[in-house]
């Protein structure tokens, strides 16, 4: 079954263990500045939110990298990039509108989410379930739960 | 373990900045961030010294793991002589800044003497340099940041820095980071201010790596961390409350400063405590404003709230903030 990074920003409370478990499993160190995923912390409302690669099924990067750099993983799902055919012509980081590939100045290349191969790390490290990783087909099944709540589990007037 | 290795030596009345290596025996005998700094601090000070005399020193320290995955590892402490009571002031605080020194390759800087005119520290990973913080004096430490995070063009950069209070000998002066956080105790603000300095804003790409069992260690952290879920004030209470749900408990140990701290209880706690938020109110049925939970020690979350055509932001009231000054018979 393909899964997906599912985000619910209402419980998220900025502890940024998502940010340090995606650069401890990707460069061995915990440096939130080489993190694939972003909290974003929005003062004014309190809120804050993660963001990362929604592994588009058209992606924008792949079709735009001119030497084929990033490909299907076919078990997964995700769009990951090859280093040793990326050129670091950050293309891709034009491409896409979402903001989720950037350019990695220490090495040369770009880097995105690419789901640390079906199990992803911020995912784990999340403690409030802010980040789960499931179905893909199914992103919408807490939304939905909550309106089946309101209409017809509620306590009869009788 | 996660050192550096490597501390900050900023002489502000010279104007330089040192690079030096961290005391790792010190480090291994004295306990975090605040064992390290206190151990510093009283090596290198005159006990008797005026804490607002440029012979004060003033210490931000991180501890062995500041900027790892363990549990409360972004936390800070600032360390000096305080200026209420001319004991060891050791202030605690959280938010990002402590992990982001540690990942610009630092556990400590250390400010001696006193800059001739307001200046901040900025860090970049193996760069820091005082710099000319004319424009930031008399700033609100929110303006502070604003300006600091505009004028070097990054959102990305943390800062630890004092506002009007610390500026002015308030005593009980704080030092604030990202916007939020603060070293709120025994007046570290005012030993900030009265050596001229604003801010530090750090930047750390480096990252911290010297775990020498990154496997161990993650497994480690993990297991601390199942022991906070699954505990009842740690795993329930405080994230569904916040801290204010200490309100009873603390008040009937008899903690509880009241009027003043005259007195140690206080006859009305149960009304402000978190039991009593999240109870609709008799009045208009709705529960307190601003009862916003925390979550596993982070209190942080704020509502805008409209009065008067100004808008507040209202924290999660901390059992602190109530008992010392807010609802507390005060």
């Amino acid at each position: 079954m393909q899964k997906v990074l599912h985000i619910n920003p209402d419980k998220c409370t900025g502890c940024q263990q998502c940010e340090m478990a995606c650069s401890f499993e990707n460069y061995g160190t915990y440096a939130t500045a080489k993190s694939r995923i972003k909290v974003f912390d929005f003062h004014h409302t309190g809120k804050k939110v993660p963001y990362t690669c929604t592994q588009c099924d058209e992606a924008w990067c792949m079709h735009a990298c001119p030497v084929e750099a990033i490909t299907v993983d076919k078990a997964t799902g995700a769009k990951v990039v090859n280093e040793s055919t990326c050129v670091g012509c950050k293309v891709c980081t034009i491409a896409c509108p979402f903001g989720t590939i950037n350019y990695v100045q220490e090495t040369g290349k770009v880097q995105k989410c690419d789901l640390c191969g079906g199990d992803p790390a911020c995912a784990d490290a999340c403690p409030t379930g802010a980040i789960t990783f499931i179905d893909a087909n199914w992103t919408g099944l807490d939304k939905m739960k909550q309106w089946a709540d309101k209409l017809g589990n509620q306590p009869s007037a009788a | 373990m996660s050192w550096a290795g490597k501390i900050l030596r900023v002489n502000l009345t010279a104007g330089t900045v040192k690079s030096e290596p961290l005391n790792m025996e010190w480090a291994r005998a004295y306990i975090g961030s605040r064992g390290l700094g206190s151990k510093y601090l009283v090596e290198e000070i005159d006990p008797k010294v005026d804490p607002l005399s440029p012979d004060n020193k003033i210490i931000w320290a991180t501890g062995p793991l500041t900027g790892t995955m363990a549990s409360t590892g972004g936390r800070y402490t600032v360390i000096t002589k305080g200026p209420l009571t001319g004991a060891i002031a050791c202030s605690n605080s959280g938010g990002y800044w402590g992990a982001e020194l540690k990942m610009a390759g630092w556990d400590m800087v250390i400010f001696e003497g006193k800059s001739d005119k307001p200046v901040y520290l900025y860090i970049c990973d193996d760069v820091a340099e005082l710099r000319d913080a004319g424009h930031l004096w008399g700033k609100s430490v929110w303006q502070t940041e604003d300006l600091l995070k505009k004028s070097h063009q990054d959102p990305l950069l943390r800062i630890s820095s004092i506002g009007k209070s610390g500026e002015n000998g308030v005593l009980y002066a704080a030092v604030v980071n990202d916007l939020h956080r603060a070293a709120g105790r025994s007046g570290v603000g005012t030993v900030m201010g009265s050596k001229n300095l604003k801010a530090i804003a750090v930047r750390g790409t480096k990252g911290v790596g010297n775990v020498r069992d990154p496997k161990a260690f993650m497994a480690a952290a993990k297991a601390a961390k199942k022991v906070l879920a699954d505990n009842a004030v740690t795993g329930q209470g405080l994230p569904t409350y916040g801290t204010q749900v200490l309100m009873n408990v603390i008040n009937e140990i008899g903690g509880l400063p009241t009027r003043n701290h005259r007195d140690v209880q206080f006859e009305g706690a149960k009304d402000i405590s978190a039991e009593a938020m999240v109870t609709p109110r008799k009045t208009d049925g709705k529960k307190t404003p601003g009862d916003q939970p925390g979550l596993l020690w982070l209190h942080d979350r704020l509502r805008p709230h409209q009065q008067n055509g100004r808008v507040a932001l209202l924290g999660a009231k901390q059992a602190r903030v109530l008992g010392r000054f807010g609802g507390a018979g005060v």
